[in-house]
């Protein structure tokens, strides 16, 4: 009964698994997907894809939490989290959409307040053809796995999602 | 042809201009423009990254693994890759015609990924330069833009795209890295359910198809005298005909025609492509440049993707989509329609002509039949060709005794087309760009001749933080900087 009362989550992943660190939102992605299996957690939604697109507008469902998970290019931080407001953004250069621009389609075309989202990035570092995931990946992974195993068996999703992002580093620490 | 703008006569002095990443096509391309002090440009080139490293990268694998290993290649078409490798596998396997429903099914797969990619394209990426204007205030040039001015438009775009998703998502279990085509068939049936799934949208489905169809037609026509010759070319086109000309995007074999119409090859066997097609070799560029053997390089070239299947076919064997062929090729007259910027009219055709074929399919009773896969004497090599969104799409592998990939060799769309591509950017940069300070806007025409062939420069590595757009123009031998532009992954113009 209580499972069903929490706010439901929308996670997205995605990534190619042949591109060296590009994998770590598909392995993410297994790894959540064999948690809600052996945990029976439901009210959440896990949709993968190799880009955001404009039609994942469709799949975010009323009175969710979104969270977009991928891997990251730059930074210091092995794990981010960030939150995503809809931005009408300028320099979308292919195929794919930003989290912000997803977020923005939907407000324009579900005519429906933004629900809260929020990105979720793991730093890699090689992102090469046929490479494995880099041991600095795995590591990092290991510990977005334990974030996410946190954020997917509480009751309130949305409040540590926004302790995590005022204060990121404390969090890591711990 | 002449290929003025390939080469500058004299490099000296004159003022280089990069536009990296080319912006709204798959994957990371750049253009260089070497620039004289009178604003003429001298040089023109498109440089691309293609995956050349993915040919290496499958050898050693098993040969039965490889159809879902190649959807890695690329977000948007993976299908495309999976479903031309599958064939190639067949052959491999002995396996030289399909059951049924394993074919049916397959044409459905195909139908459904050509429906995603060509609505993604238009209306994503390509329909605000054509609503808006090829120099048009960048903050409004983009989806968000049509979105916020034609809704309904954007819309439609939006769920045609998700409509071609669920067909691929229904067939092969998954959105992506599903599973599909297998040695001599598919895996799975389709349900009765999953067909009643899909059949209760398809009339609507047609409907904003036919939508699309018009709204390509009227963005062309609105301005034709300026469309028809941006970027234009008189080209040679190669595609896959059906056994009576008709367009068929899965099957078929190789037609060719001169840029008058004229037949120069037809029903040649794709498997004898070697024989039929060379590729060349420039220092500039990671991409080779294909021709017809028979004709050379200078001649040689030609243009493939929806532009060139609905000049090649016969006709197209669905309604709709027929009389739609029928009013492009009148427009036409006695020749192939040769503007460039033709191809997004073509390629909403073949939306419909897909739109069509998935209703064709699904009404089939042999749809959701059992019976997925036949066996074969096993071979040590396999070609597989499809028409996929973007172009003639060649898969061919070799295997040893151990059934480990010995090698491998892709011929995708944007490679045939590359020629063509190199050609339309030089046009605009002659017609357009001439003389005119050089600006985000004057550069913008050159990138809507690119998205026009819609190519894939395939890399699907999208790890966030990365594809600035930046525009720097140097004096050549110094280095000088003398002006820049930039764009930040965060749409911060500098």
């Amino acid at each position: 009964m209580e499972k069903t009362c929490r706010p439901a989550l929308n996670l997205f992943t995605w990534g190619n698994p042949s591109r060296g660190d590009d994998a770590i939102g598909p392995a993410l992605h297994q790894f959540i997907e064999e948690f809600i299996a052996q945990s029976a957690l439901e009210n959440i939604q896990l949709i993968e894809d190799f880009q955001l697109q404009p039609e994942h507008v469709c799949d975010i469902t009323d009175n969710a939490c979104i969270v977009f998970i991928d891997a990251r290019y730059q930074g210091a931080r092995a794990l981010q989290i960030e939150p995503v407001s809809a931005e009408k953004e300028l320099s979308y250069t292919t195929h794919a959409l930003s989290p912000g621009a997803l977020m923005a389609i939907y407000a324009k075309t579900q005519n429906k307040p933004c629900p809260p989202a929020f990105l979720l990035s793991v730093r890699g570092y090689s992102f090469e053809l046929g490479a494995p995931l880099s041991e600095q990946a795995q590591e990092n992974m290991a510990l977005a796995a334990h974030f996410l195993k946190e954020l997917l068996s509480c009751q309130n999703p949305l409040q540590l999602l926004q302790q995590w992002v005022h204060s990121p580093e404390d969090k890591a620490d711990a | 042809m002449t290929h003025s703008l390939e080469a500058a006569e004299n490099s000296i002095n004159l003022n280089r201009f990069v536009i990296e990443p080319v912006s709204r096509v798959e994957g990371h391309g750049k253009v260089t423009l070497l620039v004289d002090d009178n604003n003429q440009v001298q040089q023109c080139r498109l440089h691309i990254a293609e995956f050349r490293g993915f040919e290496r990268f499958i050898q050693g694998r098993p040969y039965w693994e490889i159809p879902i290993l190649v959807q890695r290649l690329c977000g948007i078409c993976p299908v495309s890759h999976h479903i031309a490798a599958g064939k190639a596998i067949d052959m491999i396997s002995g396996v030289t015609e399909l059951t049924e429903t394993a074919y049916k099914l397959r044409l459905l797969l195909h139908y459904g990924q050509t429906l995603q990619s060509h609505a993604l394209h238009f209306f994503h990426l390509c329909s605000p330069d054509l609503l808006f204007g090829f120099e048009s205030d960048i903050t409004s040039r983009n989806i968000i833009g049509v979105i916020e001015k034609y809704p309904e438009l954007a819309m439609q775009g939006v769920k045609l795209r998700k409509y071609g998703q669920e067909v691929i998502r229904v067939i092969c279990g998954k959105r992506i890295h599903g599973t599909g085509c297998i040695p001599g068939g598919m895996n799975k049936p389709l349900s009765y359910e999953d067909k009643n799934y899909l059949l209760a949208d398809i009339e609507q489905i047609i409907a904003w198809a036919e939508c699309a169809v018009k709204t390509a037609r009227d963005c062309y026509l609105a301005n034709e005298p300026f469309h028809k010759n941006f970027a234009g070319l008189r080209s040679n086109y190669l595609s896959l005909v059906g056994a009576d000309g008709e367009l068929d995007l899965y099957h078929g074999k190789l037609r060719l025609k001169d840029s008058s119409g004229n037949l120069l090859f037809d029903q040649q066997d794709y498997c004898d492509y070697q024989n039929l097609i060379q590729e060349e070799v420039k220092s500039w560029t990671y991409m080779k440049f294909p021709f017809i053997k028979a004709m050379g390089k200078e001649s040689g070239w030609y243009r493939t993707g929806p532009l060139a299947r609905i000049n090649n076919c016969d006709y197209i064997p669905t309604p709709l989509a027929e009389i739609a062929r029928q009013e492009f090729v009148a427009y036409g007259g006695k020749e192939p329609v040769h503007s460039t910027l033709a191809y997004h009219w073509a390629r909403m055709i073949e939306v419909l002509f897909s739109a069509e074929k998935i209703k064709q399919l699904l009404g089939d009773p042999m749809i959701t039949g059992k019976e997925l896969i036949v066996q074969g004497k096993r071979r040590s090599e396999g070609i597989g060709v499809v028409e996929a969104p973007r172009g003639t799409l060649f898969h061919h592998y070799q295997v040893g005794e151990d059934d480990l990939i010995t090698k491998a060799n892709l011929i995708v769309a944007t490679t045939h087309n590359n020629t063509a591509l190199n050609e339309s950017i030089r046009t605009v940069c002659s017609e357009q760009i001439n003389g005119r300070e050089i600006s985000e806007a004057v550069l913008n025409n050159i990138e809507v001749a690119i998205r026009a062939y819609d190519p894939c420069l395939s890399c699907a590595t999208h790890a966030i933080g990365k594809m600035p757009l930046k525009v720097e123009m140097r004096r050549l031998q110094s280095g000088e900087l003398i002006s820049q532009l930039s764009k930040d992954s965060d749409g911060t113009l500098r």
